[in-house]
């Protein structure tokens, strides 16, 4: 009888693991999915100013895009120190202007920044908090901050403009998921009407054995799995070998790439491969190798043996609301 | 039937207090067997752990101070080329690469804006890093932060120049897989060894509590053989010296039980020779009667006589037998009262006169103080009465007897002396033995029965007390008795 008990008070303990685990992950669900549907985060400076932390806010502008953002600046900066969180754009930071033309999702803020009174870490948290909240709006891809040095005389160089889109922070670093990275690449493949290169972003594990060039060809080799997308690259074509020096990525190819019929035209295809290498910080330029070598022409047509860069006008332009 | 139940219930109970004897736990086998074992092993299992220990502890400080240390060296080579790491012709890129290679793990590099101006893993690089611990050492609140993860370490070192300011911060990754591996290959060839180790403990200790206890087996066997009768003494002498004097002291015991054993069947042989003495006689005499035809009245009344003597001295023999038997059983209690050895020696002296006047033997008692002892009052007196009886019946006419008392603050000492036919010196250390008369012939005449001293030195052993003797034939005899004044139980 004893015996029994013991099994059974394991058993419960074990059950009850499970269920602390299990209602974990639930409260982690239910927290992502309670924003209603005029709501987003605003985000704030924790009070230590080492990192942001988020709180919900309901818009109350909904029609004009940059009503929204003035808005949402206005709370940005209006915000009183409380007791958890401190103002994003702190004093030192004013908000001049914003250009919410369409241009693939983008929107330009202007700021004049004075720099003698904000530190890197204010800075940092301001570009942060901006971003992020206003990444949220549905129209919005990328936010440019654009920062006017006030102190600087010189019209040329006063301005500063950045980009950001969603992977330019590296958020909640510390965990595990500073050894196993999840990231996300950037990917060209075919449009529908195969006249064109569309984004395609995909989300990828990455470890210290992983090497972002092959994993790129690799995932271009796999193929798109959403729809709207038309591969590229023939779908048994294997890597022989690539490699990065100076900024350029050396890829040889099989066989299969070269001699597979293919519908598509040969700009499309290799810009696909150019294009989505590029994109890699490490890389700018591509140079094709067939078995160790050089070839003078892709399918005939195309000369293949020159260096080859990023060619933007392939690119599909982003027509989403 | 309800008496085969009761018989079966009986065995049964018998067999569960048999088993109840046996108790594996309550053997000397079973603990040496288990000491050594468990101690092995136990100590064993501590000296694994704690090695481990100190080997992981060890070598993850050294790894990590390896890791700072060539951060260190890195920072300044990135100070010094102002922070710009990923270019054409970097070596530093390189460098920072095969570090990372080395580690099995990744490099971030940050610069003062937060940016992260070089990651190996490349897919965060030009990002601008939100994370608690870099802003602390960015600002310099901490001068590092060490993370330990299970398989690897993080490791947050500030970049800073010969000004001590803080340029940027570098996060170096490390995997600690290797240490990891190692202790488990270490873990694996330990588990190994220990129960490699455990089982030879297991069979040393075996023998061992085999070895320890096979004397006392072998031991118990002889002694077996012993009660069977087929043994005299205990031959093995152990290789251990607490079993040897066991064996030793053992054999000592037998020994005296043989003694024992021996004076029991003398004393035994001797009661009946002497029981039998005085009924031979009155058959002798009786059946002489018998035999005579027109036998006169004064010859019936002179052989009755006589077997009237055999028949006191034969109710004397059992009565002293009986005391020495009462004596001996020393269960039997004293009765220990304050009395005055003076009167008791006064009143035996009294009694003993007419016979010592018969005789024309002299009686002196000196005293030289009032003693009052703690004693048995009938058993002294019988010791002493004894003690003057002989004096005078083995003593010559118109001799004398000197009996004197004394005391110091501890004993009271009596001696009596005769001048009579003394103790030759060969019989000197028999008197006190039971039945044992000097000159048979001459007991006899005056009525002995072998006993009196026998009894009398009981009566004194069984005070504390002490008997010696001193005696030249044909000068006399002393007999001095010492008695403690308080009894001690």
């Amino acid at each position: 009888m004893k015996g029994m008990r013991k099994w059974l008070g394991m058993i419960l303990c074990m059950l009850l693991v499970l269920l602390a685990g299990c209602g974990q992950t639930g409260q982690q669900a239910t927290t992502q999915e309670s924003l209603a549907k005029d709501q987003i985060y605003l985000y704030y400076v924790n009070r230590d100013q080492t990192n942001v932390v988020k709180e919900k806010y309901t818009l109350k502008e909904r029609g004009e895009l940059a009503a929204q953002v003035k808005e949402l600046v206005g709370r940005l900066s209006g915000a009183a120190t409380t007791a958890e969180y401190q103002a994003s754009v702190p004093e030192g930071i004013s908000y001049t202007s914003c250009n919410a033309e369409h241009h693939h999702g983008r929107i330009e803020l202007m700021f004049n920044v004075a720099y003698s009174s904000v530190d890197a870490e204010s800075l940092l948290f301001f570009k942060t908090c901006v971003v992020k909240t206003l990444l949220q709006l549905p129209q919005v891809n990328s936010v440019t901050l654009s920062l006017t040095d006030l102190a600087s005389s010189d019209p040329e160089t006063a301005t500063v403009s950045e980009n950001f889109d969603q992977d330019s922070f590296t958020m909640s670093f510390g965990g595990e998921n500073g050894y196993k990275q999840k990231g996300a690449i950037i990917l060209y493949f075919a449009n529908e009407a195969g006249d064109a290169l569309k984004e395609y972003r995909k989300s990828v594990e990455i470890s210290n054995t992983t090497s972002l060039d092959r994993l790129v060809v690799e995932s271009l080799i796999e193929g798109p799995d959403r729809d709207g997308y038309v591969r590229t690259v023939p779908k048994d074509t294997t890597i022989r070998n690539i490699s990065v020096k100076d900024g350029i990525c050396y890829v040889d190819l099989s066989d299969e790439f070269y001699n597979t019929d293919n519908s598509l035209k040969n700009d499309i295809i290799v810009y696909s491969i150019v294009n989505s290498l590029a994109e890699l910080p490490t890389v700018s330029k591509v140079q094709f190798l067939k078995n160790g070598e050089k070839q003078q022409y892709f399918r005939e047509t195309m000369e293949f043996d020159g260096i080859f860069e990023r060619n933007l006008d392939l690119i599909e332009e982003d027509t989403t609301e | 039937m309800i008496q085969s139940i009761f018989r079966q219930s009986g065995e049964l109970v018998t067999i569960l207090r048999n088993r109840e004897k046996t108790n594996p736990f309550r053997s000397l086998k079973m603990l040496v067997f288990l000491s050594f074992f468990l101690l092995a092993v136990g100590a064993m299992l501590v000296f694994n752990i704690v090695l481990k220990h100190s080997y992981t502890d060890k070598s993850m400080e050294e790894k990590l101070q390896l890791v700072q240390n060539q951060c260190s060296i890195l920072g300044n080579q990135i100070l010094a080329n102002q922070f710009t790491i990923d270019t054409m012709q970097s070596n530093l890129n390189v460098e920072i690469d095969q570090l990372a290679n080395v580690w099995d793990g990744r490099i971030l590099v940050m610069d003062s804006t937060y940016k992260i101006v070089k990651d190996t893993y490349t897919i965060d690089q030009n990002n601008y890093m939100i994370y608690d611990e870099v802003v602390h050492v960015m600002r310099g609140e901490k001068d590092k932060n060490i993370r330990m993860l299970d398989d690897y370490a993080e490791i947050i070192v500030p970049i800073v120049n010969s000004e001590k300011v803080t340029n940027g911060v570098m996060i170096a990754m490390v995997s600690l897989k290797d240490i990891d591996d190692t202790n488990v290959y270490i873990a694996r060839q330990a588990n190994i060894l220990i129960i490699l180790f455990a089982v030879l403990a297991c069979v040393a200790a075996f023998i061992i509590a085999n070895i320890s206890v096979k004397d006392i087996k072998i031991l118990n066997e002889q002694i077996l053989t012993l009660n069977q009768g087929h043994l005299e003494s205990l031959q093995v002498k152990s290789r251990f010296n607490e079993l040897t004097r066991l064996t030793d002291s053992f054999n000592v015991l037998l020994n005296k039980m043989q003694v024992l054993e021996d004076s029991r069947q003398e004393f035994v042989s001797n009661v009946s020779h002497e029981l039998k003495t005085p009924i031979t006689s009155m058959k002798v005499l009786a059946d002489s009667l018998l035999m005579q035809e027109e036998v006169p009245n004064e010859v019936y009344r002179e052989f009755m006589t006589d077997i009237v003597e055999e028949i006191d001295r034969e109710n004397k023999i059992i009565t002293d037998l009986l005391t020495l038997v009462k004596m001996d059983k020393k269960a039997a209690g004293l009765n220990i009262e304050p009395v005055n050895i003076n009167a008791l020696l006064e009143l035996l002296l009294k009694r003993i006169k007419p016979l010592a006047a018969k005789r024309n033997i002299e009686v002196v008692f000196e005293s030289f103080r009032e003693v009052i002892g703690e004693v048995d009052e009938v058993k002294i007196s019988l010791a002493f009465s004894n003690l003057i009886e002989n004096a005078v019946k083995y003593n010559e006419d118109g001799g004398s007897v000197h009996v004197s008392l004394n005391a110091d603050h501890k004993f009271f000492y009596v001696k009596v002396q005769d001048n009579g036919v003394g103790i030759p010196e060969e019989c000197q250390a028999q008197v006190f033995e039971r039945f044992y008369r000097v000159d048979k012939a001459r007991s006899r005449e005056t009525g002995g029965t072998g006993l009196g001293l026998a009894i009398t030195r009981n009566a004194i052993l069984m005070h504390k007390g002490a008997i010696k003797l001193y005696s030249e034939p044909g000068e006399g005899t002393t007999f001095t008795v010492r008695i403690p004044l308080k009894y001690v139980s």
